[in-house]
């Protein structure tokens, strides 16, 4: 029997929902993909050119005033990275005396600074009443003031607020802990005379909390961070360390306790840069960017690496940066005394990330450490001697340096691939971007056709009669596209062929025989009768591969083209199993060896492309075409020339770095 | 000239008395005479009709209808074809009325059409044409007729006429033809065969072929079942259709050297009237076995081996043998056989031939050959055979006498390379192992080892390849293979194993990888090192049953340590 809901406690829960919507709604979520990059880059204005390339990091903190000298800027470094951090650069207790000049009234900092230039008792100043500053050409302001509530209440009302879409947080220069160390003589509460050490603390502590915690309360949503070393993480997301590992902070294994100590204290989401200055203007000393980055690694900050303390504002970008190893599997520990971070001392240090490792030596000696599952460095072109691509089964770590290996690839993931066969991975235009691997789970058949969909953690494999589908790694559904009395093979793709929100659909081919193109549910429900692209009496079967080539979004194509025997005309059918489009020849027409097709955006420029090599019998030489037979790119050879066993080839992101690869399959190193 | 005159006056007078009348006295002062010329007259006119009367009758009464009836038949029938009667009938005097007929069919026939026909009248001259269509089936050279009885009426009369068609059968459209070997030996199974044709336009039912066999045939079987004895039967033979039935059977018991006879009978209606097509036997000599032959040599081979076959033939009778001939002749031999050779025969082409002059009774001979297989034969299911007969003269009578044919087949055994290599790169450069190379002591390094199974003609099922790993090996857990399960590593007995159900030739490349780890020690220096020990492979050959085994020796690294 139902109960009649009141109305009062409808209403309870919409407002409860109206209440939560903003926080909810805008939370920001850190990237879960390692190495976490940032870039502090405090240039005075931002250029296009400047916000494309910044788009790479993961975090960038840019001045506030970038939403008045460049309001394309932001939206563009949004728009070239979803997922970018964006945090807005202001002092907290100083003011550059160049603001005082900008007398623009939408200008952001003229709107923060203009309290000061009627309350000249926010200032900083001694017994004598001297201006006090820190940093060369500013002016100290004294926090302890009505200063950190103006400012909260500025950053919040005429940055974070005003335009909440374009910042995701803060970043406030400068919280010291303390002021005594600035001078002995400060006038903190500004009664003319120097309040003891302790008390001009107390009061500078208190007045900077007052900041952080007014912002806090203003923007739930947003993050803050400072550069600050403990005092105020109760408001605070993190913190920036600069010019780590600095003696300030303890050299290495100090800088790498407080950096424990900042992971564990601060507010969720816990956002922390680990910066370090090259003191140069060239960008070339990797062993101290690796230093930094593997550092960084140890726990989930953020790495930054850049010229110095003065020039917050490279635009360094390093092959380490895009390598992807996936999600920390486990804190990191040193590989000597299994010793946790938390106790940071200096040693060599691993961690384990899901696709790969970093390893960081902070002693003063080289270091050799062994591997024995064996890990792939990156294939880089600026420090090519560390990053040479190789696998190694040992490394050997110079004094303060660090290295980030790749794990060895064993699956091709989201793409069909021929379970047993030697994988190639390469870019669109046939540079090698991994190792060669062996493709292939032991769960199945060597030689049947696998497409695993990792979103779905299901597994599709065709073997020469059925198709067999595991979710979970239990078996759900197996039929028989073709009959029970069919051996001569079965092709496969998977994809949401009804477009990206809908369900997936197996399209089969066949290896051998009538060229049948059918489309099944992974239930193995046929969801349509099929089609016989090319003549319904050629007895070599066809290829499939399903993909959004004509780019128009509203559901997918299936691409085919004639297997074994066939020749090289590439036809492009709806996902009706209809002509769409009557296709091209990927390669001389004489040609007759059946090709194999792959759909997906192998050159990275937003588009699904197509994929072609041809079958057993040809040389393996690899085409790109867009939907209307347009070449790509001049094509490579996979293979050897005279490797004609035959090979496959597939889309996927296989490493997981965001870019599409590239992948040959082949049996033929079992000839060699 | 008077009297013609005078003559001619009267006669007028008499014949025309109007008209002489009329150009004379136009009756005048002679009324009387009109009176008289028209009962004249009158009586002529009565005299007229009634002679027109009495010719009216006679020619009605004494002159008979006439209507020509014929009967017609093809020149050439026959049996089981279809067959049209043609009647042509011709009214050449009188209509008559109620024409009717029929047509007695002979025996055989099997109509199609109407044979009876009825018309209400048949104008004087009228012509026309009755057909009469059927089947007929009959014995080919017997004679048969149709009869075909019409009648009509006439003026209260009816006449009747009966006209019989005769015709021959000159052939039948069910053919048979026996075909038998001239001469077989007693108690050798042969194989003798009936070809059948039903070369009519229409389909034949209750059709058979009866066989007549010598009673020293001992039939073991057919093609068909044989009913009662001696009849394959076809309930329904379509039109046109042909066919073979084969029949195997030996003589036993056949004394002596002489002929028999095997009869075969194409009929129709066999179940019930049955109707002789046509008959035909052939005779066979059967001769006393006096002369045996046999083959031996191996019936699976390896590709590019040398074989011999041994043939060994005796005088099994009680008279002597001349002439004694043996003959081989080697089939499927294109690109499978290379060469062959004999030390005791003559070759020409693929055929061997010996000749022995004399064979006493009881005395026997053997001979030999040798085939070379091509070693660089690479064919699926490759095989090849050889059949041998040999013939003599028996002395005493002269007459010539053989050997049973036999046939001996040689099956090639799949080629096979199975190859054990480490690698620690491809040879296309890429690195599948990791750490030094050459390995060094106390230091890890990774090697890929291969299993390549190359070069496979046949398909090959229960496939296994196993090794074991030395102590300083550690199996890595990571492997790859081209068909199959995976590859299995039982810890305790350091084994690794791949087994695989079936593998099909002329597939991709066939194998299986796995990696391992190696960590040498410093005893080790300057010496290479077992990486695998020994490996077996073992492969049902599918074609051949025969177990294919390769045993490698073991995997060592290539280069000493470090």
């Amino acid at each position: 029997m139902l109960t009649p809901v009141p109305n009062w406690w409808l209403f309870g829960w919409f407002a409860i929902g109206i209440w939560l919507w903003p926080s909810l709604s805008q939370a920001v979520t850190l990237p879960d993909n390692y190495p976490r990059v940032g870039n502090i880059y405090l240039a005075s204005s931002i250029t296009n050119d400047e916000a494309r390339q910044l788009a790479q990091w993961d975090v960038v903190v840019i001045g506030l005033e970038t939403q008045y000298t460049n309001p394309e800027a932001i939206p563009l470094l949004r728009a070239l990275n979803p997922d970018i951090i964006i945090l807005g650069y202001i002092p907290s207790e100083e003011v550059s005396l160049d603001n005082f000049r900008i007398n623009d009234p939408d200008h952001p900092l003229y709107k923060i600074y203009r309290p000061l230039r009627n309350h000249d008792d926010w200032f900083l100043k001694n017994t004598s009443g001297d201006y006090l500053n820190f940093w060369p050409g500013t002016r100290m302001i004294n926090v302890s003031t009505r200063w950190s509530t103006a400012l909260a209440k500025s950053v919040s009302r005429h940055v974070l607020k005003k335009h909440s879409q374009w910042w995701d947080g803060v970043y406030y220069d400068n919280c010291f802990n303390d002021i005594s160390w600035l001078d002995g003589s400060i006038d903190i509460d500004g009664s003319g005379t120097a309040a003891s050490s302790s008390t001009a603390d107390q009061r500078w502590r208190v007045g900077m909390g007052t900041l952080l915690k007014q912002t806090a309360k203003r923007n739930p949503t947003k993050v803050i961070v400072c550069n600050s070393s403990g005092d105020y993480y109760t408001y605070i997301n993190g913190r920036m360390f600069e010019d780590f590992p600095s003696a300030n902070e303890g050299q290495w294994s100090g800088s790498m306790q407080r950096y424990a100590d900042v992971m564990q204290r601060a507010q969720q989401p816990r956002l922390v840069i680990v910066n370090t200055i090259a003191n140069t203007t060239t960008s070339t000393n990797y062993r101290l960017m690796r230093y930094n980055l593997a550092s960084a690694l140890l726990h989930d900050g953020f790495a930054s690496y850049d010229q110095s303390s003065f020039a917050h504002h490279s635009l360094w970008w390093y092959d380490e940066y895009g390598a992807a190893l996936g999600a920390p599997l486990a804190s990191g520990y040193n590989i000597q005394t299994n010793a946790s971070l938390v106790k940071a001392s200096r040693g060599v240090w691993r961690r384990n990330f899901q696709r790969g490792l970093v390893l960081v030596n902070s002693t003063d000696q080289n270091q050799r450490v062994v591997l024995e599952d064996g890990f792939e460095k990156i294939t880089g072109t600026q420090d090519t001697v560390i990053n040479n691509g190789k696998l190694v089964g040992s490394v050997t770590l110079p004094a303060n340096d660090g290295i980030i290996l790749l794990g060895r690839i064993a699956q091709v993931v989201n793409a069909p691939y021929i379970n047993g066969t030697f994988a190639k991975v390469f870019s669109a235009n046939g540079k090698t971007q991994r190792n060669s691997f062996f493709t292939y789970n032991g769960t199945f058949p060597g030689s049947s056709t696998v497409v695993q969909l990792d979103d779905i953690n299901t597994s599709v494999v065709a073997d020469d009669t059925y198709v067999t589908v595991y979710t979970n790694g239990r078996q759900t559904s197996r039929f028989a596209p073709y009959g029970e009395q069919f051996t001569g093979g079965v092709n496969i793709d998977v994809d949401r062929l009804n477009g990206k929100r809908k369900a997936y659909r197996i399209v089969t081919g066949t290896k051998t025989y009538g060229p049948h193109v059918r489309i099944f549910s992974l239930r193995g429900q046929a969801t349509n009768p099929g089609c016989f692209p090319y003549a319904s009496d050629f007895r070599g079967g066809v290829n499939v591969a399903v993909g959004d080539v004509d780019r128009n979004n509203r559901g997918q194509e299936i691409v085919v083209a004639a297997a074994k025997g066939g020749g090289p005309h590439i036809r492009i059918l709806d996902r009706n199993c209809r002509l769409l489009h009557p296709g091209f020849f990927a390669y001389d027409a004489s040609l007759h060896s059946g090709v194999v097709v792959a759909v997906g955006d192998v050159d990275n420029d937003g588009h699904d492309d197509i994929v072609t090599i041809p079958g057993a019998g040809a040389t393996p030489y690899v085409r790109i075409f867009n939907y209307k037979g347009q070449a790509l790119q001049p094509g490579f050879y996979a293979f050897s020339q005279s490797d004609r066993s035959g090979a496959q080839v597939a889309v996927s992101d296989i490493d997981g770095d965001g870019l599409n690869e590239l992948i040959a399959m082949s049996f033929g190193i079992f000839n060699q | 000239m008077r009297l013609f005159h005078h003559v001619t006056k009267k006669t007028g007078h008499i014949l025309f008395p109007y008209v002489w009348h009329y150009y004379t006295d136009t009756y005048s002062g002679r009324f009387h005479h009109l009176i008289v010329d028209s009962v004249l007259s009158l009586i002529i006119l009565s005299l007229i009709a009634i002679n027109v009367a009495i010719a009216g009758a006679l020619f009605l009464l004494s002159i008979p209808p006439q209507v020509t009836v014929t009967g017609s038949v093809p020149t050439v029938i026959i049996s089981g074809e279809p067959l049209l009667l043609t009647i042509q009938y011709d009214n050449q005097r009188k209509t008559v009325a109620n024409f009717t007929g029929e047509v007695i069919t002979p025996p055989g026939f099997n109509a199609t059409t109407p044979t009876n026909w009825q018309q209400p009248q048949l104008h004087q001259g009228e012509q026309g044409t009755i057909e009469v269509g059927g089947r007929f089936i009959g014995q080919p050279n017997a004679h048969y007729r149709f009869i075909i009885l019409y009648g009509f009426d006439y003026y209260g009369q009816h006449y009747s006429t009966i006209i019989p068609v005769d015709f021959v059968v000159a052939m039948s459209s069910f053919e048979v033809v026996p075909e038998v070997t001239g001469t077989i030996l007693n108690n050798e199974e042969f194989q003798w065969a009936i070809h059948y044709s039903n070369s009519s336009a229409l389909p034949r039912q209750r059709a058979c072929i009866t066989v007549t066999l010598p009673g020293a045939f001992v039939l073991t079987q057919s093609s068909q079942p044989l009913r009662d004895g001696q009849r394959f039967a076809f309930d329904d033979l379509p039109a046109r259709a042909t066919g073979t039935i084969t029949v195997a059977g030996s003589f036993h018991n056949a004394i002596g050297e002489g002929k028999q006879v095997i009869g075969v009978t194409a009929m129709d209606d066999c179940t019930t009237t049955p109707i002789t097509q046509l008959a035909v036997s052939t005779p066979i000599e059967v001769l006393t076995p006096r002369l045996q032959l046999q083959a031996s040599g191996p019936t699976v081979v390896n590709v590019g081996a040398a074989v011999t076959y041994y043939q060994t033939y005796t005088n099994s009778g009680d008279a002597v043998l001349e002439n004694v001939v043996v003959t081989t002749q080697l089939a499927d031999t294109a690109e499978r056989i290379q060469r062959i050779s004999s030390a005791d025969g003559s070759v020409a082409g693929t055929t061997i031939s010996w000749v022995n002059p004399q064979l006493a009774p009881g005395e026997h001979r053997q001979v030999s050959f040798t085939v070379y297989t091509n070693p660089a034969l690479r064919e699926k299911n490759a095989e090849y055979s050889f059949s041998s007969r040999a013939t003599a003269t028996i002395a005493d009578v002269g007459v010539v006498t053989y050997a049973p044919s036999i046939r001996y087949a040689t099956k090639f055994n799949s080629t096979l390379n199975f190859v054990g290599v480490e690698r620690y790169t491809a040879t296309s450069g890429e690195q599948l192992g990791y750490g030094p190379y050459p390995l060094e002591a106390d230091t890890i390094t990774a090697l890929r080892v291969f299993w390549e199974m190359r070069d496979f003609t046949n398909d090959l099922s229960n496939v296994t390849i196993q090794t074991t790993l030395p102590s300083q090996v550690e199996w890595t857990g990571l492997s790859a293979v081209t068909a199959g399960g995976a590859m299995t590593y039982d810890s305790a007995s350091r084994t690794v194993t791949w087994h695989t159900s079936t593998v099909p030739s002329f597939s991709h490349a066939q194998g299986g990888s796995f990696e391992v780890r190696l960590r040498p020690n410093t005893l080790q220096v300057g010496k290479t090192i077992n990486v695998t020990n020994e490996t077996v492979f073992s492969a049902r050959d599918s074609f051949t049953g025969v177990v294919l085994q390769r045993t490698l020796g073991a995997l060592r690294t290539d280069q000493p340590i470090q």
